[in-house]
């Protein structure tokens, strides 16, 4: 099984991956809370924010229809959260229909400004989420969270996770191939059973493998550390760019 | 249930960080001791299990399909500590790769899902499991209750967590959010005892056997189940005969605890004053909630109950 489906565009060459993870960590966290702390995200405020990060995105050269076909799946969610403030939220009415049966539908301006205001802040933060984590190999990013002090086996944890996912997605989808091609008729109540055989046999496997994987790592004096060649290193285009964001954050305050 | 950036206030999400936080590093301690040098490769290929069983679809009908969330399964086969640090992992990934959940708001995710869900679970799993004894059976209804259970708590944490942060009224978030999650937790329950049957049938010692639990009494006294159930489900009845009575009681305690944004707005001293649904506030909104409570209620009574049976068995002896 092929890399594809954790991160696939964090190979691209472009600025934006070649930035040092932490680095890029720090500054698009801060940019993150910068949107998140505005108290109203006005119209203006949005544009800005929508200018910088679309600049960034194309700098990335991570495709458009990649980035749109993930925000919109993602939007979709927080759209469904909001899609009922407008019209249940108190104050002035903006607009008011009566339906049949006693029922009132009206749509409110605070409801409608909290309702644009919840829906902007977690759009520019998804699209800002997307890029930051297509753009940062997944060891690389554990290695920039190992770096900024997050806690050590946690992030261990995560690279045996990144490890052997592809391993168990693998066992799964044999067993799942398996299971089509001698029942490929199966009535719900037989299907819903294999499906859990395999699930409940899926455990086992990665419960006994992570025993083997154990008592290797023993053999080959394992001691609670991971080594790897690469190192980081923070250049000028490095600060630069923090410094942009920096700026930025700062300048927005101000309009 | 994923919250993304952006709709909950600065004090919430920080709140959330800091519970998730003592939660998960507690449990992180609690499972270097229990298993030592092997928590790394154990969790970390759990953890791959569950998001690789997340994936597995179970065509419910009607054109949607179910999926297992997983905190119930993971702590009824590895204990509280080891699941909390699993569904952490699975969060956090889910984050990184599908940016389900937003960043800021990752801690009160982490919250609702890595350690009130399994919580909720281990509580009612292990106070349920110290009744029917140690047949299928037993763990069968234990199972299947803890899974409902823990994803209507994760789901009722969300919702209050909503909120209190002023982005919707309560009276409107936790009704819709647990009823939602009433329906998506069947087939959680449905989907945990399956895989659990399955691994009863090869692997028994891996369900029985003490990892930080303690074991289920020997035979269980038949009658005490019955009253005992007898009990509860007095207790939901009477639960949501009272609070059909008083709905305007728990829009007072909403207000009283601060969950309207700007309490002394004029907006909500007249609540559900904007709309007129005939009977919802009424019936709807109090079923819902009843529901809600009496499962908590039902959670707490018999994992204590399950105690003292088994205090009493204790000192008898």
């Amino acid at each position: 099984m092929h890399h594809a489906f954790l991160d696939r565009y964090a190979y691209l060459e472009s600025f934006v991956h070649k930035l040092d993870p932490r680095m890029k960590l720090i500054a698009f966290f801060l940019l993150l809370l910068s949107i998140v702390l505005h108290d109203v995200l006005y119209p203006r405020l949005f544009i800005i924010y929508a200018a910088m990060i679309s600049v960034l995105l194309f700098i990335s050269r991570i495709p458009l229809s990649f980035i749109l076909r993930k925000a919109r799946s993602i939007s979709l969610i927080s759209v469904l959260i909001a899609l009922p403030l407008p019209f249940f939220t108190a104050g002035e009415k903006l607009f008011s229909v009566s339906l049949p049966g006693g029922f009132a539908l009206s749509i409110s301006r605070p409801g409608m400004v909290l309702f644009l205001n919840v829906l902007g802040k977690s759009f520019l933060s998804i699209l800002l989420l997307i890029l930051l984590f297509n753009s940062t190999k997944f060891p690389d990013l554990l290695k920039a969270f190992e770096r900024l002090k997050v806690p050590a086996v946690m992030v261990l944890i995560l690279n045996f996770f990144y490890r052997y996912i592809f391993v168990l997605i693998d066992d799964m989808e044999r067993m799942l191939v398996a299971m089509k091609s001698r029942g490929p008729r199966m009535g719900k109540f037989a299907l819903f059973k294999t499906l859990g055989a395999i699930l409940g046999n899926l455990f086992l496997r990665s419960f006994e493998r992570a025993e083997r994987v154990y008592m290797a790592m023993q053999a080959r004096n394992f001691n609670g550390k991971m080594h790897t060649l690469q190192s980081f290193s923070i250049s000028g285009g490095d600060l630069a760019f923090f410094f942009c964001v920096l700026l930025a954050i700062t300048g927005v305050r101000f309009i | 249930m994923h919250l993304p950036d952006g709709y909950l206030s600065t004090k919430v999400w920080i709140a959330g960080w800091l519970l998730s936080g003592t939660g998960i590093s507690a449990s992180l301690k609690q499972s270097k001791k229990l298993l030592e040098e092997r928590t790394v490769p154990l969790m970390g290929l759990l953890s791959a299990f569950i998001f690789a069983a997340q994936m597995v679809n179970f065509p419910v009908g009607a054109g949607t399909s179910g999926h297992l969330l997983g905190a119930a399964l993971a702590v009824i086969l590895l204990g509280l500590a080891p699941a909390i640090v699993v569904m952490t992992t699975v969060l956090a990934v889910q984050c990184f790769i599908f940016q389900d959940g937003g960043l800021t708001a990752m801690g009160a995710n982490l919250f609702n899902m890595a350690v009130i869900g399994p919580i909720t679970a281990w509580a009612v799993y292990r106070g349920l499991r110290l009744i029917p004894g140690n047949g299928l059976t037993g763990v069968m209804i234990a199972t299947g209750l803890a899974s409902w259970c823990s994803v209507v708590a994760a789901s009722a944490a969300c919702a209050t967590e909503l909120a209190l942060s002023g982005t919707i009224k309560f009276s409107l978030v936790f009704p819709a959010m647990t009823i939602v999650h009433m329906v998506i937790g069947i087939a959680e329950g449905v989907i945990t005892c399956l895989i659990l049957g399955f691994i009863w049938s090869v692997r028994k010692d891996l369900i029985i056997q003490d990892r930080g639990r303690i074991f289920s009494p020997g035979p269980a006294d038949r009658r005490k189940v019955v009253v005992l159930f007898c009990i509860l489900i007095l207790i939901v009845i009477l639960l949501s005969f009272f609070s059909s009575l008083l709905p305007d009681g728990l829009e007072k305690v909403a207000e009283i605890l601060g969950f309207a944004r700007g309490g002394s707005e004029p907006s909500f001293q007249a609540p559900l004053a904007d709309y007129t649904w005939p009977g919802l506030e009424s019936v709807f909104l109090s079923t819902a909630l009843a529901g809600a409570a009496g499962a908590m209620i039902m959670v707490i009574v018999s994992a204590g109950i399950a105690r003292l049976i088994v205090h009493r068995k204790r000192i008898r002896h």
